[in-house]
């Protein structure tokens, strides 16, 4: 794309409504995203309803701090969170929605940067970006750049996947390697220097579950493990469901450098934020398909089989445990808030 | 004539009660009937005045040794309510159920002399027989589903008893007259063998296990697995409450295999020994540990041992113990055989030349111990920890590990509360208001629980359950949901309040605030340290030593607690009451980076305090910061710099885990509190080797803020720290500075409590947390604060380490509800 930045920062008038804000959406927005809807330039991008009447919907806020590191920026995550979010419903992702909060003095060539990515990806998920906003604030009143992404899709008929839905029997799947993101961001944010660099996940995963979806068409549901890493995914399915989960240890794929982040920074990875990574639930009888399905999609090469659903002990709460490799158990629980160290 | 119902209360069932109380009626003439219900046992007695007088009075002065009669009701009935036409004799009436479960369960007993000697005898009919009980001795609470305390309500129901062991059964003067576990070869349990063929266990799991139900098929048995074990094979073997790993302890070979397949690295095992005499040539046993390694009870005695005392072999009759038992550490656990199995086992292996078997708890790593035959099969042996499991088909209906005691000054110090001593009621005072059933939920590790019900004559009994362990762990958590309903059930308890620890994510802590929301029951979150403080202070209530309202400064050494500031606490000085508290003084807190990672690499938890100190620079800290990679160091610095996941920490067990890292003693802690159980060890070998005599000198105290008038005072571990370093840097010998570590918190704390104490008009302090399991900062502690004229209270019947909490918590809650209800 092309580089004509006429102002090389952010400045309040850009959120004016007048002249600026018109040269910002030009040069930097309606460039990169381009979408038909978007260059028509009316306030409301017009869509056609699917045909099966139904459609999912999402919303999410961007505020990651630093907005690049290795793997992506905050762009990628913008789309990719959003994208994904719809995704799990089973819908084909069509539209985003994007709004900006710039802090004044933000360098334009960075937002170009952010953007730019931003377009890429969402060409990559096969998303028009039909919709947008932008406002400044004064220095100070955000930390550079702020996004949110709203997106629609239409939902196949027949199609109704819910976290509700596991079953004793079923087996739980994950798309590649946990904790990822969350390293690769609290690394940089921090200047943690270990001694391999561990780069983000953010990847657009509607790809990866349609096919999914095809080849083990009794899917029960599937969720991106963001914040609280894949023990407040399942423990919400166990929750729903009103089932108990056991997870494998040794099964789940963990980068050996994030393991070993992991293990000084005395974190569980299987608490730690992905962004590009897909939890399914599924039928045993379709887990070896849906397994195939994730491993041949793009992003979904390290993806296993990491548990299973069991049946709820009378009067036990729904709860996720992790068999470790020697056969002893643990409780996964859900992250509440900072953690403080139980052991004595 | 006299005719009255008479009820008596306490340990009376499973004891021989009504055997004695039926001899006892014969004795002095008296007719009528005794049963046993729910609440007790009752008797109805018809007799001349002078006879009934005597009769009750015998009651409780000579009731059998195992009894503990804790109350004797006399009611007059009306003297011609008794048809003494048709109502002649005295006899034994079948069991009622009732609906108050207040009675009181004996817990298992030993295996006795007169058993003993009849197992041992060729010609008596129960030779050899691995199950040999009479109402002296035996299992009780492992075996009983509901009470009454009664076969049919136990795991023995599944044997109806022959015509020989009926007959004892059913004669009053036969010392197995109602005796519910009574069995013989012909009649009751046998044991069982199944054996992992060339190693492959899941091969092999489909044959029929070989059934001990003749003395010749139970002797083979027997004598297979001492065969197994003499080359080195590890064999599961049920016991009391649960199966025991066990191993020849003199074979490092097979004891180092234990470990490895165990992956239990270097925490220490108990060994099981044939008498007091064996128990001798490996330890130094005073009075009380004799007494208890011989007792009814025979928990693990953790002894002070020889060789390491000794060294260069000791005396000739020594046995010598394969060197990873316990390794170089100055204490051993050792048990006498308490089963007729276990004596025949040792019988046995002695005949082979093994004085001692290994018998470590038989379980996963972290996970309770198994109880049911096939399970262990599944997971001890086709899980490739043992090499065969010697069972039998009496269920075991309640989990029990070994209790573990040691004796400190004289008197016993319970170091893990079970089998033996659990769920004996220890006493609480009682409280107007308090409500009538109050369910604590105890901590983290080392989890108990424990319920306790408004009582009579001024105490309420708190029933403190088993030690759990660690309810983190699936298999634990079922464990403490377990034994919470078991506790209810048996004692037919419904909590009206709750209490919990504060920490925010114990899972005991959770389900209690979930149940109290639920339920709508009154919860009271207990703060961690001032729940251990309170079980010493309740005990010593209970014991006449304090007031119910009193005050007293509470020392709590522990490893981690949840603050009240949001810190992690553990190095605290409470000025506390059983409602509450105040902080007195703490440790100057650091960052602990990574919190639980710097508690297993305790370098990193010293790279930490010395930092926080200013002290990484010091020439002394050299071996450490080269014993962590660069990474290590920079990412640590960071984490510490930016407070990530860094909490901080007055802990004083953090602060004994960063002395042994500096010192080089231990680095990292492969079980738990292994680096200052090191650090103690050390300073043992210093006094044991050096000085023999506890040293005077020393430099390094904490220095103590300006006033504490303004708040807590902070101890400033700063100049200890820098003692310690320069003593590093002079060359001292690291055994030598653990110990003038040890001496210095002893002393500094000491003195920071007597100024405590005479500010605050306090004359009492009370110890507890798991420091205090360091026998020598326990002692040089204790001696300190009595030289300053302090009275100084240390718990007798819980441990000072977590398995306090669920005591203390219902202490403190108890107060706290009293003081809030309407009077
Ligand atoms: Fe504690
Ligand atoms: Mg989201
Ligand atoms: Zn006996
Ligand atoms: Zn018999």
């Amino acid at each position: 794309m092309s580089h004509s930045v006429t102002d090389s920062t952010v400045l309040l008038g850009h959120g004016s409504g007048g002249q600026m804000m018109k040269r910002i959406i030009d040069e930097v927005f309606l460039d990169a995203f381009g979408s038909p809807e978007l260059l028509e330039g009316n306030d409301a991008g017009v869509a056609t309803l699917p045909a099966s009447g139904r459609i999912a919907m999402s919303t999410d806020s961007f505020v990651v701090s630093p907005q690049f590191f290795p793997g992506g920026n905050i762009g990628r995550l913008a789309v990719c969170g959003t994208v994904n979010d719809v995704a799990t419903s089973g819908a084909n992702v069509r539209y985003l929605s994007c709004g900006f909060i710039l802090e004044e003095g933000y360098p334009m060539d960075k937002l170009h940067q952010i953007v730019q990515t931003m377009a890429e990806t969402a060409h990559e998920a096969g998303v028009s970006i039909i919709t947008g906003d932008t406002k400044v604030v004064e220095r100070g009143g955000a930390d550079g750049v702020y996004i949110n992404t709203a997106g629609v899709g239409e939902v196949p008929a027949g199609v109704a996947l819910s976290g509700a839905n596991c079953r004793p029997g079923d087996v739980i799947l994950v798309s590649g390697t946990l904790g990822d993101h969350g390293i690769a961001i609290m690394s940089q944010r921090e200047g943690l220097a270990f001694s391999s660099t561990i780069e983000s996940d953010a990847a657009p995963l509607n790809h990866l579950i349609a096919d999914v979806l095809s080849a083990a068409p009794d899917t029960r549901c599937f969720r991106d493990p963001t914040r609280g890493g894949l023990a407040s995914t399942l423990n919400e399915f166990a929750q729903a469901s009103g089932v108990a989960m056991e997870v494998d240890e040794d099964a789940v794929p963990v980068r050996p450098g994030v393991q070993a982040a992991c293990e000084m920074l005395g974190y569980d990875v299987l608490q730690v934020a992905n962004e590009g990574k897909m939890v399914a639930v599924v039928p045993a009888e379709q887990a070896d398909a849906a397994l195939s399905a994730m491993r041949a999609a793009r992003y979904g090469e390290n993806a296993a089989i990491i548990g299973r659903v069991l049946p709820l002990e009378s009067g036990a709460r729904p709860a996720v445990r992790v068999r470790t490799g020697w056969g002893s158990t643990r409780i996964l629980d859900m992250l509440v808030g900072e953690q403080l160290p139980r052991i004595c | 004539m006299r005719h009255v119902h008479i009820h008596v209360t306490g340990i009376v069932q499973g004891v021989g009660m009504r055997p004695f109380v039926y001899r006892e009626a014969m004795a002095h003439g008296i007719c009528g009937w005794v049963l046993n219900a729910g609440d007790g046992v009752h008797i109805e007695a018809h007799a001349p005045a002078d006879a009934l007088d005597a009769f009750v009075a015998a009651l409780s002065e000579h009731a059998p040794a195992a009894a503990r009669v804790e109350y004797v009701e006399v009611v007059d009935l009306a003297a011609n309510g008794w048809d003494a036409a048709n109502e002649q004799g005295f006899r034994i009436v079948a069991s009622q159920d009732q609906t108050a479960h207040t009675t009181l369960v004996s817990p298992d007993i030993a295996t006795c002399n007169d058993c003993l000697r009849e197992l041992f005898d060729p010609a008596d009919r129960r030779y050899h027989y691995p199950f040999i009980n009479c109402t002296n001795c035996g299992p009780r609470f492992t075996i009983i589903r509901s009470l009454p305390y009664d076969r049919a309500a136990t795991s023995m129901d599944c044997f109806p008893m022959c015509p020989r062991c009926a007959a004892e059964y059913a004669d009053p003067l036969d010392r197995r007259f109602h005796a519910q576990p009574d069995a013989c070869f012909d009649c009751g349990p046998h044991i069982t063998w199944r054996e992992a063929v060339n190693g492959d266990a899941c091969g092999n799991s489909s044959a029929t296990p070989a059934v001990g139900t003749t003395r010749e098929a139970s002797d083979a048995i027997i004598e297979r697995c001492v065969e197994l074990l003499a080359s080195g094979g590890i064999v599961a073997i049920k016991g009391l409450g649960g199966f025991h790993l066990a191993c020849d302890a003199a074979n490092e070979q097979a004891v180092a295999e234990l470990r490895r397949r165990k992956r239990r690295s270097n925490k220490p095992l108990a060994v099981m020994v044939r008498s007091l005499a064996d128990a001798g040539r490996l330890c130094h046993i005073d009075d009380a540990e004799r007494e208890l390694l011989a007792g009814s009870i025979r928990p693990i005695v953790l002894l002070r041992r020889r060789a390491v005392c000794e060294s260069n072999g000791g005396s000739p009759d020594a046995f010598a113990l394969a060197p990873s038992v316990a390794h170089d550490l100055p204490e051993l656990g050792v048990m006498l055989p308490y089963t007729p199995l276990q004596h025949l086992l040792l019988a046995a292996a002695e005949a082979c030349g093994m004085h001692a078997l290994v018998m470590t708890s038989g379980n996963l790593s972290e996970e309770p111990i198994e109880t049911d035959d096939d399970l262990a099969w599944e997971h001890l042996v086709a899980a490739g920890i043992a090499d065969a499991l010697l069972g039998n088909d009496r269920a075991i209906l309640s989990r029990y590990d070994d209790s573990v005691v040691r004796v400190v000054d004289g008197a016993i110090m319970p170091v893990r509360r079970a089998r033996g001593y659990a769920p004996q009621p220890l006493p609480l005072p009682a409280l107007d208001g308090a409500p009538s059933c109050v369910l604590a939920c105890g901590p983290q590790q080392k989890a108990t629980i424990a319920l306790a019900r408004e009582g009579t004559n001024g105490e309420a009994p708190c029933f403190v359950s088993q030690h759990i362990g660690d309810v983190e762990n699936g298999g634990t958590f079922d464990a403490w949901n377990a034994a919470r309903t078991r506790l209810e059930d048996l004692f037919d308890l419904a909590p009206a309040a709750l209490a919990c620890d504060v920490h925010p994510s114990y899972l005991s802590g959770q389900w209690a605030r979930e149940q109290a929301r639920k339920c709508n029951l009154p919860l009271v979150e207990v703060q961690h340290h001032h729940a251990h403080i309170a079980s010493v202070m309740a005990e010593a209530i209970a014991a006449g030593q304090l007031t119910t309202d009193a005050r007293v400064l509470g020392i709590a050494f522990d490893g981690t607690g949840a603050g009240a500031d949001g810190t992690i606490w553990g190095g605290e000085f409470l000025v506390a009451s059983l409602g509450g508290f105040e902080r007195a003084a703490h440790l100057r807190t650091w960052a602990l980076p990574g919190g639980a990672a710097s508690v297993r690499d305790a370098r990193r938890n010293a790279f930490a305090l010395l930092s926080e100190l200013g002290l990484l620079e010091h020439p002394g800290a050299a071996r450490l910061l080269d014993s962590l990679d660069e990474q290590t160091r920079s990412v640590t610095a960071t984490m510490i710099e930016r407070g990530i996941n860094s909490p901080r920490t007055s802990s004083m067990g953090r602060l004994f885990d960063a002395a042994a890292a500096i010192l080089g003693i231990c680095d990292k802690a492969t079980y738990e509190g292994e680096p200052a159980i090191e650090l103690e060890a050390a300073a043992w070998r210093a006094l044991d080797n050096e000085i023999a005599r506890f040293p005077d000198d020393n430099a390094g105290y904490f220095a103590s803020g300006p006033s504490w008038l303004d708040g807590p005072y902070v101890l400033d571990q700063k100049a200890l720290f820098e003692a310690l370093l320069g003593g590093i840097e002079a060359g001292a010998s690291a055994d030598r500075l653990a110990l003038d570590f040890h001496v210095a918190v002893a002393r500094s704390s000491a003195r920071i409590a007597s100024e405590i104490c005479v500010h605050e008009g306090i004359d009492t302090v009370a110890l507890s947390g798991g420091v205090f399991m360091n026998r020598l900062l326990l002692q040089l502690l204790t001696r300190e604060l009595k030289s300053m004229g302090l009275t100084v209270l240390v718990p007798h019947s819980v441990p000072v380490n977590d398995g306090c909490i669920a005591y203390g918590q219902a202490a403190v809650a108890r107060t706290r509800l009293a003081q809030v209800a309407p009077q």
